[in-house]
């Protein structure tokens, strides 16, 4: 009886899908601990493209599909990833070059691993001593 | 020198000049060059014309991102291939090529990048952004590209105000002829000095909005064309809205003309369910050499699955002169790829 009133606790006083934090992670090197929102924003919409030290910004995107992209389009653009999806197709046509898209998020954490300028976004919060987290959203 | 020269030198260039590139040594320089394109198939079913189907556009771009020096681009197109037309069949014996777009960027600054080469002239949004897949209607307004210099050989200078908001104000200049230009049609001009600006007020995802001048020296003639241009575009969740409006002075002895020409067009796209949007646009042109101005109204569906696939078919309605907007029944399918 106490564990039926604390599953009906539960369900009554919690969010039915509890969303994970989305980080915006960059490798460790970069000279920069933390990123602002307007920062990110221009960043994808490739008007910045270099950090502060002159390396080239490489942003990280993850499929059209994956729930952490319509939070990430949501959260920093308050948009949908079609109509980003859309801004990259003419940028593309501009002879810019639109974010490279990993399959996974862990395949995100590899990369910025590897890539010095790289900046991807991740839902699950990444272990890795090479990555640096430069921003969170709840 | 032939344009395939000149592709190839390009081409060449790139791949025996490569620069370092990333922080990372195991990556290549060929990560630096991006490779794309579009093609569109086109229906058209004019009153007064036969019924034909045609390779509108075959389009190939190269564009490489080495160092704040070396940033080039290439566009190379096939374009206008009959493929076939009622009473002649099938057919594949018209193949025109062009070089639309031939320059490099120099970053000079964050903010400030100097253009060298063949680009397209900052006159209008839908004139910097004229790929099929990413245009609502498969015929463009004459709003949006007569009356100007659509191409630019010579120098452009852009400074960005605000990255965000793109608030950016682009000048450029053409001192002689435009590179490997087009053949032109009897009412078509070719341009020979030409200068212009466009202030970019805002264009971020949800509106832009433009300014435009030009001033333009007709070749082989004493036609020279003051132009003004507003255009803009606003998207809204259940609707998106775009307009242009285009006022050109033109200065010359010829007696045809009458002194200036002006225009404006309205469109219109509602999004339905299932990925189908319904397009509706009005244009009023009036002409400096005619006495006749044109009316047009446009209705029609657009199939857009993914931003880089569209299925067009629209209804094309012309009162006046049809000199460029013929009534007829017009049908596309591009992709960007």
């Amino acid at each position: 009886m106490k564990t039926l009133f604390i599953l009906l606790a539960a369900f009554f006083f919690f969010p039915f899908s509890v969303h994970a934090d989305l980080y915006i992670i960059a490798n460790k090197d970069l000279p920069i601990s933390q990123l602002g929102k307007s920062d990110i924003a221009a960043i994808y919409l490739l008007k910045k493209k270099r950090w502060d030290n002159g390396d080239d910004i490489m942003p990280i995107n993850l499929p059209a599909t994956a729930e952490a992209r319509n939070r990430f389009t949501a959260q920093v653009f308050e948009s949908t990833p079609e109509k980003l999806g859309s801004y990259w197709d003419k940028m593309l046509f501009k002879g810019e070059t639109p974010p490279v898209t990993q399959n996974s998020e862990q395949a995100v954490v590899m990369f910025v691993e590897r890539i010095k300028g790289a900046i991807g976004y991740v839902e699950t919060k990444p272990q890795s001593s090479q990555i640096k987290i430069l921003q969170q959203f709840k | 020198m032939p344009k395939h020269y000149l592709a190839c030198l390009f081409l060449g260039g790139i791949l025996c000049l490569p620069p370092p590139l990333f922080a990372d040594e195991g990556s290549s320089w060929l990560d630096s060059i991006n490779v794309s394109g579009y093609t569109t198939i086109k229906v058209k079913a004019p009153n007064n014309e036969s019924t034909a189907v045609s390779l509108d556009d075959l389009s190939l771009f190269v564009s490489g991102k080495f160092n704040r020096w070396l940033n080039p681009f290439l566009e190379a197109e096939a374009y206008d291939i009959d493929l076939w037309k009622s009473g002649d069949g099938f057919q594949f014996n018209n193949v025109h090529f062009a070089i639309e777009r031939l320059y490099n960027d120099i970053e000079i600054t964050e903010s400030d990048t100097l253009r060298i080469g063949k680009f397209l002239a900052s006159i209008n949004h839908w004139n910097i952004i004229h790929a099929a897949p990413l245009v609502w209607a498969t015929n463009r307004p004459t709003t949006s590209n007569y009356s100007r210099a659509n191409y630019i050989t010579g120098l452009q200078l852009r400074h960005e105000f605000d990255a965000l908001s793109g608030n950016a104000l682009e000048i450029y200049v053409q001192p002689a002829v435009e590179f490997n230009h087009k053949p032109i049609a009897s009412h078509e001009r070719q341009y020979e000095t030409v200068a212009g600006a466009r202030w970019i007020m805002n264009e971020d995802l949800d509106y832009y909005l433009g300014v435009s001048f030009q001033h333009a020296q007709v070749a082989r003639s004493d036609e020279m064309r003051n132009s003004i241009g507003i255009d803009g575009n606003w998207q809204h969740e259940f609707f998106e809205l775009e307009s242009e409006f285009l006022f050109t002075h033109v200065d010359t002895r010829e007696t045809i003309y009458h002194g200036n020409e002006w225009g404006g067009y309205v469109q219109m796209v509602v999004p339905l369910p299932e990925h189908f949007n319904l397009l509706t646009r009005y244009e009023h042109f009036e002409f400096a050499h005619k006495e006749e101005a044109a009316n047009t109204e446009i209705g029609g569906l657009v199939y857009r699955p993914v931003p880089s696939v569209s299925f067009k078919v629209e209804w094309q309605q012309t009162q006046g002169s049809t000199f460029h907007n013929q009534t007829g029944l017009y049908s596309s399918i591009a992709v960007l790829f």
